[in-house]
């Protein structure tokens, strides 16, 4: 029997893997299958997914302006709203480099029509600054995968469970899936940092980005905090606290570092038990800035993309099937993988710690 | 036994008698303010147990049972406002003049209304805390630093066989041993299964045990004491020692570079409405309190269990005087050894039959109402409910891996057995007996030895269950789950340990969501906001929640030892200061961003007043796009009114002006001078990247 052919493998298991997964199908007509698990339901949050992010770039700003009411008008149409929330973030660091950091987004997020507002430290705690952004967009991650996944049946996107899947990189970009009759397909995406480190060569990595521990911690119901979702961004640490009231507080380094950090930073709540954690790895880029393309002759990456890249999948999809307009052209191109990380022009705001890692 | 209700009577001979307890030193002490009698060799639990407390409060406005796995801490009434004082009920043995109080508090025996209610109605069967849904129950013990670190060679958690029999290996292999036991004593639940033909009785393998590890100088025994964290080679536990007279919780820290995990396993909870009422208990619970402490509540009872076990408990039960109405088995067929010793004592047993839900009886009668279905195949029928003052149930054996989960191990759901086994480990931790999967006498002794071959990298012979032929001995069936319940039934608990995890109840919609098309919110176990016990994901996987192929990644995340956070935090180093300015006046982030001969220059607003940092430098007041910034302001220059800019214009002069935005309001500004050419001043030249 002749092995199935396709155009497109997504592998990735987040909201941004799914989102973009029906976008090459339904949006671009493309033969797709996602390599992914469907987990949200039952593992721990392993990262977020917001409409806004520490970004100083105003040419990320200015591709997220189009791009977020883009996917959300898609959320819509598959039938997903359910699946997001708005709410206002906050961004908050301690030290000096931290606070100029924050005004520079505070500035950048303005200048495109954001409501960006300072927060006093009597809010947040003794010596900290605080940026607060209004009406961004979260995408709940445990009600909208099952209505994206819903959605991706619709499209006819063929689903796999990674874990029960061998697949075999080809040269040039594309991939050779195990299956009865087998499955070919011409393009891979690597949209997730897992399914980059499963399938990429690790020397190939090193140049463009660093290996870090994270750990995922879940906590008993606590306090409300001043936002449901805030963000250290010197500590590389952000809390997202859930209607039942536990948060889930996602911090770098391994857990005993973890714990630590969380727990300074939710010193308020006087006392406050974990229920579950998990320790994972993460790609940081060189200069903290996303990673998307070809890494050599590899399969297509997506790094980096940290809190917002779901938003941006409209606009990867387009860069993907080589529609994309002169502005998303040249923001693809100047976060390629092959670019210049001493003196990168794309370089974005890194804690201490990721750039201790990352160096 | 006036005051002792549920204490059994010796005045024949039968298994239950207490073995742990002399009956011929009385105790009494205050609990709550309640007058609580008991003997020496009792705990707190087992004596409010035998002074008929049954109920531990409500949750979700049913009454929550009180059971070995879920009893309050409770503290004297001196040292009350003190967690670190808390001890547990379980493992605290009773004492003679003790005032102790709960924690949470409870209903006081000296208010007037328990007065009166005792005088009308007997005494009280709940502790009457005062639990709420949001509130953890977990010990407050497990967040103190420890008082000490303990060096040995092996640490043996779990007294049961397997747990003895790997100390007495340890220490005959000339190792120093810790073990660590949290019953008050040795054995483990090893009574409980009996034994089979040909193999030495867990009666004589406790005895010939407990008399190794009291001679041996190399084994360093802790009772009463519980193993609740690991990570990597050092273990913490919670240990309860009696000075003049006074119990004392220490957390204490031990540390070996081999460690064996006997901690045995927990019994599966039935699936059905009103699980965890008063009066519904485990089989080995029943049994241990029967046994060591000459415990039963209640003068009838009903048995449901998937387990053989529970026909040997119905019978030594029947033997203590009390009335076994039914043993209920969703087993077609089940066969057992003991099923002849209890169709002899004419118990009514009834196969293919498995419990629904229960109540309480109404009114002020003691007991419960169990409703059972039969289930065979496509058959389903409901039959008559059974009543009794007590129902002991078992839903099978899950191996209790929480600390191997701790400690890095990993496992995976074994379909044939429904239940989570451990797969690979760290290469020092080594499982033995019930928690390795064993439950025969045999096999938990070799398991024992092996674990320690293992860890001390000895030749090793396969562990041999016993396992006897199904026609004589069924084996156990996977736990029973009852239909969905409405949300009217009693809660249905996913296991009886503290995370309370509960199965959604279905519920009709209201108009209103049928009008608004709501959806029902699905329930997701990543969303419980308790540690999960390894019985919680057991049962998430039964019901759906979880795929079998990740309970042992589930069950590893939520095995997360749960101590205090903030109390961690406050024990490791202090909060590294942020770090210093650095070398270079332009952050990395923004190189690039105003072209490739972008300077710093000292700027000032023409009408004085501070420059916010970040704020955007354009042309003219017509640019608002931050795209087209020509530059942006670093820092105030403090003192000065003025600021530093990164500035991006060519041919820039002192006196140019250009209008900053603060945020979106234009601010007319001018360019003062170059910022000064000393070590700080950098001029950019950037190739594009």
């Amino acid at each position: 029997m002749d092995a199935v052919r396709l155009d497109m493998a997504v592998f990735g298991s987040t909201p941004m893997a799914k989102l973009l997964a029906g976008i090459l199908a339904g949006t671009h007509g493309k033969r797709v299958v996602l390599i992914g698990e469907s987990d949200a339901a039952f593992r721990l949050t392993r990262g977020a997914d917001l409409s806004v992010a520490p970004i100083t770039r105003p040419e990320t700003w200015a591709l997220l302006s189009r791009t977020v009411p883009e996917t959300l008008r898609l959320v819509a149409r598959a039938g997903a709203k359910a699946g997001f929330a708005r709410i206002d973030p906050i961004f908050y660091a301690r030290g000096s480099l931290g606070s100029e950091a924050l005004a520079h987004v505070r500035h950048a997020a303005a200048g495109f029509g954001h409501a960006a507002e300072r927060i006093p430290s009597q809010a947040l705690g003794q010596g900290y600054d605080g940026l607060l952004l209004r009406d961004a967009v979260l995408l709940v991650r445990p009600q909208l995968e099952p209505l994206l996944d819903t959605w991706l049946r619709s499209l006819g996107v063929l689903s796999l469970a990674r874990s029960q899947t061998r697949v075999e990189m080809r040269p040039g970009g594309g991939v050779s899936i195990a299956s009865e009759s087998g499955m070919e397909a011409e393009r891979a995406v690597l949209a997730d940092d897992e399914a980059i480190l499963a399938h990429m060569d690790a020397s190939k990595l090193q140049r463009i980005a660093a290996l870090a521990d994270m750990t995922s911690i879940l906590t008993e119901p606590a306090q409300p905090l001043a936002s449901p979702f805030m963000m250290e961004i010197e500590e590389d640490a952000h809390l997202l606290q859930r209607a039942s009231g536990s948060i889930t507080a996602i911090a770098l380094g391994s857990a005993p570092d973890a714990v630590s950090t969380v727990g300074r930073l939710l010193a308020r709540q006087q006392h406050l038990r974990r229920a579950g954690q998990v320790t994972f790895t993460r790609l940081i880029p060189r200069d903290g800035a996303p990673l998307v393309g070809r890494v050599a002759d590899g399969p297509l990456i997506l790094a980096g993309l940290g809190l917002f890249g779901a938003f941006l999948s409209p606009a990867i999809g387009r860069w993907i099937c080589g529609s994309a307009s002169p502005n998303e052209e040249a923001w693809f191109a100047a976060h390629r993988p092959g670019r210049n990380f001493t003196n990168s022009s794309v370089a974005e705001v890194m804690s201490a710690r990721a750039i201790e890692a990352a160096a | 036994m006036k005051n002792q209700p549920n204490r059994l009577q010796v005045d024949q001979a039968h298994a239950f008698a207490g073995s742990a307890i002399d009956r011929s030193r009385p105790l009494h002490f205050r609990l709550n303010g309640h007058v609580i009698e008991g003997f020496a060799g009792d705990t707190v639990l087992s004596a409010a147990i035998a002074a008929g407390f049954e109920a531990i409060g409500d949750m979700l406005d049913r009454p929550l049972g009180l059971t070995e796995r879920f009893a309050p801490p409770v503290a004297p009434i001196s040292l009350y406002r003190d967690r670190q004082q808390a001890l547990p009920m379980a493992r605290l043995p009773a004492l003679d003049g003790i005032d102790l109080r709960t924690i949470p508090g409870g209903r006081s025996g000296r208010d007037m209304r328990t007065i009166a209610s005792r005088l009308a109605y007997g005494p009280p069967r709940s502790l009457a805390l005062r639990l709420a849904p949001g509130r953890s129950l977990m010990a407050p013990w497990i967040d103190i630093p420890p008082r000490e670190t303990v060096s040995g060679d092996v640490i043996v958690i779990g007294g049961g066989i397997a747990g003895m029999t790997a100390a007495v290996e340890a220490a005959r292999a000339g190792a120093r041993v810790i073990l660590i036991e949290r019953r008050t004593h040795l054995g483990g639940n090893a009574l409980l299964f009996g034994r089979t033909e040909n193999e030495e009785t867990p009666e004589h393998a406790i005895s010939r045990l407990r008399a190794e590890i009291a001679a041996s100088d190399a084994i360093t025994l802790l009772l009463s004491a519980e193993a609740f964290a690991l990570d990597g080679h050092r273990v913490r536990a919670h240990v309860i020692s009696i000075v003049d007279g006074l119990a004392h919780g220490d957390v204490i820290a031990f540390e070996a570079p081999r460690i064996v995990l006997s901690t045995g396993a927990i019994e599966r909870l039935p699936l059905f409405p009103g699980n965890r009422l008063p009066g519904i208990i485990g089989t080995a619970e029943a049994f241990h309190l029967a046994e060591a402490f000459g415990l039963w509540s209640g003068r009838t009872a009903a048995f449901a269990t998937v387990s053989n076990p529970a026909y040997r408990v119905a019978m030594l039960a029947a033997d203590a005087g009390i009335g076994v109405q039914r043993i209920l088995d969703p087993r077609p067929r089940p066969q057992s050894r003991f099923l002849e010793f209890c169709k002899a004592y004419g118990i009514t047993m009834a196969g293919g039959i498995l419990p629904v839900g229960a109540s309480l009886l109404e009114g002020r009668k003691h007991g419960l109402s169990l409703a059972v279905a039969v289930s065979l195949d496509d058959y389903a029928r409901m039959e008559e409910p059974v009543a009794a003052q007590r129902v002991v149930v078992c839903g099978g054996w899950q191996p209790e891996l929480s600390l191997w989960h701790m400690g890095g191990g990993s496992s995976a759901w074994q379909v044939e057995r429904s239940r989570i086994n451990a797969t690979q480990g760290p290469g020092h931790l080594a499982l033995a007996g019930a928690a390795a999967g064993y439950l025969s006498t045999q096999a938990c002794l070799e398991s024992g030895r092996d674990a320690i071959n293992f860890l001390f990298e000895r030749p090793r012979s396969p562990v041999e269950e016993t396992v006897i032929d199904p026609i004589y001995e069924t084996p156990d069936a996977p736990t029973p789950v009852s239909h969905q319940a409405e949300a009217s039934s009693a809660p249905c608990y996913l296991d009886d340990g503290t995370s309370l995890t509960v199965r959604p109840e279905r519920r009709r919609p209201t108009m209103l969501q049928r009008l608004l098309r709501a959806r029902e919110h699905a329930w997701r176990l990543a969303e419980q906001p308790r540690a999960l016990s390894i019985a919680d994901v057991a049962a998430g996987v039964q019901l759906g929640a979880i795929p079998a192929a990740s309970a042992g990644l589930v069950a590893r995340e939520r095995a997360a030892g749960s101590a205090d956070l903030i109390d961690s935090a406050r024990q490791a180093n202090e909060a590294p200061e942020p770090g210093p300015a650095p070398g270079s006046l332009v952050p990395a982030y923004l190189r690039g961003r105003f072209g490739g001969r972008a300077a710093l220059w000292q700027i000032e607003a023409v009408e004085q007043r501070r420059l916010e940092t970040g704020s955007l430098i354009f042309i003219n007041s017509d640019q608002t796009d931050p795209r087209h910034a020509m530059g942006v302001v670093l820092r105030p220059l403090d003192g000065t009114g003025s600021a530093l800019a990164l500035v991006g214009k060519l041919g820039a002069a002192p006196g140019d002006g250009a209008t900053l935005r603060d945020q979106t309001r234009p601010v007319p500004i001018r360019l003062v001078r170059p910022f000064d050419a000393s070590p700080q001043a950098e001029i950019l030249s950037q190739e594009p990247a």
